[in-house]
């Protein structure tokens, strides 16, 4: 099984809501995962952030993530790498 | 025992089937739990979208949510295109109308409405034709 660990190294800034409720989705299936089925109102947010890559290299990256009232940020994902750090 | 011919052909671009759908990123100083992504579905088919200037050797993936991500090429394998026997059904529901179009359409072509279909499917997509193997 690959496993692969990208490591989130500062706070994430600018952050930004692009889409919520029925602009979301995959809301039902975040609401089987992560809100015991419960109908949660999921917020689809940006902002950017330094990350380490597996292979060492740290960039200032674009991400990507759905959150709610009470579960948080979840299924952070990477959308575009913006600038080589180290 | 299959009958069909062994040809086999991996797409050049275009489309993966995931393998993983693990957890990835983590903040720094976070427990590293074994959770699984809803926007990955292991063993569905996935469209790659253009890569842009930075993305290295990360996939940009169109993910269940609609839009392309950066994922770890190592969760996808190529989809391989083979002589396999037809044997997946795809069901959409479509007007009465449409449906004797398309009957319409397959009696001109002197082919069955299925045939015809398949056709189009590959012509749209620019599938390449499955090439034998060494």
């Amino acid at each position: 099984m690959p496993t692969e660990d990208f490591e989130i190294l500062s706070k994430i800034t600018r952050v930004d809501t692009f889409a919520r409720g029925p602009g979301v989705r995959v809301r039902a299936r975040l609401n089987h995962q992560y809100a015991g089925g419960r109908r949660v109102n999921w917020r689809h947010s940006k902002g950017l952030a330094e990350v380490r890559y597996t292979n060492g290299e740290i960039w200032l990256v674009e991400l990507h993530w759905f959150e709610a009232h009470g579960i948080g940020r979840r299924e952070i994902r990477d959308k575009r790498k913006i600038r080589r750090l180290l | 025992m299959t009958e069909h011919t062994e040809q086999i052909h991996i797409l050049p671009g275009g489309y993966v089937r995931c393998i993983s759908n693990k957890r990835f990123i983590f903040f720094k100083d976070e427990p590293r739990r074994d959770e699984e992504l809803v926007s990955l579905i292991v063993g569905k088919v996935y469209k790659l979208a253009p890569p842009e200037a930075n993305d290295g050797d990360l996939l940009r993936v169109i993910d269940e949510s609609g839009e392309d991500y950066l994922y770890p090429a190592s969760y996808f394998e190529p989809l391989i295109v083979n002589g396999e026997l037809a044997t997946e059904s795809v069901m959409t529901h479509i007007p009465a109308w449409l449906k004797g179009v398309l009957y319409a359409e397959a009696v001109a072509a002197d082919k069955s409405v299925s045939a015809l279909l398949r056709e189009w499917i590959e012509e749209r997509l620019d599938l390449p034709a499955p090439v034998p193997t060494q």
